[in-house]
C-alpha cells in the first residue's frame, strides 16, 4: 500500500542507521504534534462546551420560554414542610407554606436610618427603634422579621436595598382560625408543637409524610361552638364546654372549649384561654353521675323500675344533708329519681350498691383514671382519698368526685352503645389512636337497653324535655352542679349541663353541652340549672346535625317510643299500673 | 515516518469515541438540566398548589359560609323535617289541567282579514321618538280594527 504524498519522505535518500535515527525522531516528532493537536482540540472543544452549549445556549432557550424564571426561584428542599392536620373529611386545619423571612446584612446598608423608616413604612407594626438598633449592629446575619406577606417581600424588593435579603421559611397556617384551637394546639415560630395534637404529634408531623387526620367533623365543630356561645352569652357564663362523640366508637366529633384562642398567634394574653374545659378541667359533673349510679343499681342489683326508694326526708350523714332540688318527700321509684334527678333517691340506690361496686364501677368506666386520648392536655380526676361511705353517697350525684367532661361523655357512650367500652379518640388512623380495642363490656346489653328507656324518659316527661327533637327520640340527663370553693359549695356559682344521645333505640351519637357559672334570666325565671342551660343548645345541635350528616327523621308511635314502658312506673304517667314488680327488658 | 494503517484506524476511532462521549455527555448534561426544570416547575407548582388549598378551606370556613349565606341569600339552614329517605317518597305536584283543544275544525280555517291589518309602528322607523311618544303611539291603536266593520 502506498502512502499519500503528504506522508512521503523527502526525495533525498540517506540509507544505513542514520536513516533508521531520522525516521525514529521524525515519528516522536509526529506523534508529540498530534498528541499536542489532540489536547488542543480538546481544550478548544470544552471552552465550547462552558461558553457555548453551557452557558449562552441554555440562557437563550430561557428567554424564549414563558417558564424562563423557575430556575432562579428553586424552591429549597432542604427540610419537608411539617405534616398537615385535616379533619375527617380532609379539611385543612393546620398547613405549613413557604413564606419569606427578612434578615439584613449590615456591611451592606449604608444608611441604616432611612432603610429603617422605610420598613417601618411597609410593616407599621416594626417599631423604628428596635429595626434601626438591628441594622446598625455590624452583622452578617440579623433577622428582622419572619414570615413575610408576599405583598410586603415585593415592597421591601422595590426598595433596592442590597443589605436586605430573604431566606424561605415554613410558616404554620390554621385556615379554620380558633374553631378547634384546642384539640389542633399550636406551634411556636419554630414549627415545634406546643399544644393538642401538634405537640402531641410533634416527631410524626416534622416528618410530613403523611396528613394526620382528626375524627373532629369541622361542620359539626362550628355547630356544637355556636350553640354553645350562644347558650354561654345568654346565660352570662365565664366558659362552657360541648362534645359530639360516636358512642360505638368512640371518635370524637366535635370538641370545643370556651374561651378558646387563635393559633395563629398565640400569645401572653391568651394563657388563660390556652386551658381546655374539656380535657384539662376537673369537674364534679353533678347529676349526669346519676347515669352510672343506675347503671351499676340495675347492672348489680337487677332491681326492678318498680323498686321504691325512700326520698321522704333528706338524708343527714357526718353533719352533711344530702336533699333534692325539688323534693318528692315520697317513696319513688328508679324512673322517677331519674325522671325528677332526686339526690336523695341517688344516694339511696348508692347505699345498696356499696362503696365496693359502686367504686369499682366507676373505675370500669374509666372515671377514676386519667383520660386516655391524644392529645397531653389532660386533666386527673378527683377522687376521694380515703373513699369514706359518705364519699359513695355524694359520688352517686356527682358531688364529692372530680372528672373531665370528655371523659364523662366517654362514660357516657359506654354504657349506651350496649356496654362497651370506648374511649375518646381524636386521630382516625388506628395505629396512632388510643381507642380501646379491648371489646371490654362494662354493662350487660339488658342494663344498657334499661338505660336508653330512663335516659329518653328524662327527655319526654323530666327535666330535659328542651331537648326533644321530633322524630330523632333523644335521651339524656341534665346536670346541675355547685361549685366547690374553699371547702363550701356556693349555690349561686354552677356547673349546668346536659349530655343527649340519640337515637335513643339504637344509639348513635352523644352530646354534650355544659356551661361555666350560667345565670339565671327573666326568660328561664331565674333558674341557671342544667334543663334551662344545656339542654336547649343540645336540641338546637341534634336539629342542625341531621341534615350535615344526611340522617333522616323517623316518627315512631307513642306506643313504640323508648319511654313509653316506662310511664306505669311514675306518677302520672300512663296508662295503669305503678310501683310493679321487677319487669323484663322490654 | 511511515504511519500504518492500524495506528490511522486506532487514532480515526479514539477520535470517534471522543467525540461520541462528548456528545452523550452533552445529551446527559442537558436532560439533567431539562430534568431540573422540570422538578423545579414541580415544586412550584406544588407550591402554588399547597396555597391554593389553603386559601379555599380558609374562604370555606363553616362560619364564613354561614355569615354571607345570611347575608346574601333568601334561604335558612335545612331543617329535618325537609328530610326524607326515599325520594320517590316526595309526592309530586298535582298535575296541571289542560287546555282545551281548539276544534280541529276551527283550526283548519283561520280567520281571514277583511281590511288591512294596522301594525304596531316599527320601532326602527321611531329610532328618533321618544318613549312616551311610542307608548302614545301604542295606545292609539284601534284594538278592533282586526275585525269586518
Amino acid at each position: 500500500m502506498s502512502l499519500p504524498p503528504l506522508f512521503r519522505r523527502p526525495s533525498e535518500k540517506i540509507i544505513g542507521a542514520r536513516r533508521s535515527a531520522l525516521d525514529v525522531a521524525r515519528g516522536r516528532l509526529v506523534f508529540v504534534g498530534i498528541c499536542f493537536s489532540l489536547g488542543y482540540i480538546l481544550l478548544a472543544a470544552r471552552t465550547m462546551d462552558l461558553t457555548v452549549i453551557q452557558g449562552e445556549l441554555p440562557r437563550l432557550a430561557q428567554v424564549g420560554s414563558e417558564e424562563g424564571d423557575a430556575p432562579e426561584q428553586a424552591v429549597a428542599e432542604a427540610k419537608p414542610l411539617r405534616g398537615d392536620i385535616t379533619d375527617r373529611n380532609g379539611v385543612l386545619l393546620a398547613r405549613s407554606l413557604n413564606t419569606a423571612s427578612l434578615y439584613a446584612d449590615t456591611y451592606y446598608i449604608t444608611q441604616p436610618e432611612k432603610v429603617a423608616a422605610a420598613l417601618v413604612k411597609i410593616m407599621p407594626d416594626l417599631k423604628y427603634a428596635d429595626v434601626l438598633q438591628k441594622l446598625q449592629k455590624k452583622t452578617h446575619f440579623i433577622w428582622l422579621r419572619r414570615n413575610l406577606t408576599p405583598k410586603n417581600q415585593i415592597a421591601i424588593l422595590n426598595m433596592g436595598q442590597p443589605g436586605l435579603n430573604f431566606q424561605d421559611e415554613a410558616h404554620r397556617i390554621y385556615p379554620q382560625g380558633a374553631i378547634a384551637s384546642h384539640i389542633v394546639g399550636f406551634t411556636d415560630i419554630d414549627g415545634r408543637g406546643l399544644g393538642g395534637v401538634e405537640r402531641n404529634f410533634n416527631a410524626l408531623l416534622e416528618t410530613g409524610t403523611q396528613p394526620l387526620k382528626l375524627t373532629i367533623d369541622i361542620r359539626l365543630q362550628h355547630i356544637m361552638r355556636r350553640e354553645l356561645n350562644k347558650a354561654i352569652r345568654e346565660f352570662s357564663g365565664v366558659g362552657g364546654v360541648g362534645a359530639i362523640m360516636d358512642v360505638n366508637t368512640g371518635e370524637v366529633l366535635a370538641a370545643v372549649s370556651e374561651p378558646d384562642f387563635d393559633p395563629q398567634s398565640v400569645g401572653e394574653e391568651d394563657r388563660p384561654a390556652l386551658f381546655s374545659r374539656l380535657t384539662q378541667g376537673v369537674y364534679e359533673m353533678g347529676s349526669t353521675f346519676k347515669i352510672f349510679t343506675a347503671a351499676a343499681m340495675i347492672e348489680l342489683k337487677n332491681p326492678g323500675m318498680g323498686q321504691t326508694f325512700d326520698a321522704r326526708a333528706p338524708i343527714e350523714i357526718g353533719g352533711f344533708k344530702i336533699k333534692d332540688y325539688h323534693p318528692e318527700n315520697a317513696w319513688i321509684t328508679i324512673p322517677e329519681i331519674f325522671m325528677v334527678s332526686s339526690n336523695i333517691g341517688a344516694a339511696r340506690m348508692a347505699e345498696q350498691i356499696g362503696t365496693t361496686g359502686l367504686r369499682q364501677f366507676f373505675k370500669d368506666v374509666g372515671l377514676l383514671d386519667p383520660l386516655q386520648i391524644e392529645i397531653q392536655e389532660v386533666g386527673r380526676p378527683l377522687v376521694p382519698n380515703p373513699w369514706r361511705p359518705i364519699s359513695t353517697l355524694t359520688a352517686s350525684y356527682g358531688h364529692g368526685i372530680a372528672v373531665t367532661p370528655l371523659q364523662t361523655l366517654g362514660a357516657v357512650s359506654s354504657v349506651i352503645n350496649g356496654g362497651t367500652l370506648v374511649h375518646p379518640t381524636l386521630v382516625m388512623d388506628s395505629d396512632l389512636s388510643k381507642k380501646d380495642k379491648s371489646g371490654k363490656h362494662v354493662v350487660s346489653a339488658e342494663t344498657s337497653h334499661r338505660m336508653r328507656q330512663l335516659l329518653r324518659l328524662v327527655v319526654t316527661n323530666g327535666t330535659g324535655k328542651s331537648a326533644d327533637v321530633p322524630g330523632f327520640q333523644v335521651g339524656g340527663k341534665t346536670g346541675t352542679a355547685e361549685k366547690n370553693s374553699g371547702g363550701n359549695y356556693n349555690h349561686k356559682s354552677l356547673l349546668s349541663s346536659f349530655i343527649g344521645v340519640y337515637p335513643m333505640n339504637a344509639p348513635k351519637y352523644a352530646v354534650l353541652v355544659m356551661v361555666d357559672e350560667p345565670k339565671g334570666t327573666k326568660a328561664s325565671h331565674g333558674y341557671a340549672t342544667g334543663g334551662w342551660v344545656g339542654a336547649p343548645p343540645v336540641g338546637r345541635i341534634v336539629a342542625a346535625m341531621a341534615p350535615v350528616l344526611g340522617i333522616v327523621p323517623k316518627d315512631i308511635p307513642h306506643e313504640q317510643d323508648m319511654a313509653t314502658p316506662l310511664l306505669p312506673y311514675i306518677k302520672n304517667g300512663q296508662p295503669g299500673e305503678k310501683h310493679l314488680a321487677s319487669v323484663g327488658v322490654e | 515516518m511511515r504511519l500504518r494503517l492500524s495506528t490511522i484506524t486506532a487514532l480515526t476511532c479514539a477520535g470517534i469515541a471522543g467525540f461520541l462521549l462528548f456528545q452523550t455527555s452533552q445529551n446527559v448534561q442537558q436532560a439533567e438540566d431539562k430534568l431540573r426544570v422540570a422538578h423545579e416547575s414541580l415544586a412550584k407548582e406544588e407550591a402554588s398548589l399547597r396555597v391554593l388549598e389553603t386559601e379555599w378551606d380558609y374562604l370555606n370556613r363553616p362560619d364564613r359560609i354561614e355569615d354571607l349565606a345570611q347575608q346574601h341569600l333568601k334561604m335558612q339552614a335545612t331543617m329535618p323535617n325537609a328530610l326524607v329517605k326515599d325520594s320517590r317518597s316526595i309526592t309530586s305536584p298535582p298535575p296541571q289541567v289542560e287546555k282545551k283543544a281548539i276544534p280541529a275544525v276551527v283550526r283548519e280555517t283561520p280567520p281571514v282579514a277583511t281590511t288591512s291589518v294596522p301594525m304596531p309602528p316599527s320601532i326602527s322607523n321611531n329610532e328618533h321618538k321618544q318613549f312616551d311618544d311610542l307608548m302614545n303611539d301604542l295606545a292609539t291603536q284601534n284594538p278592533a280594527a282586526g275585525g269586518g266593520q
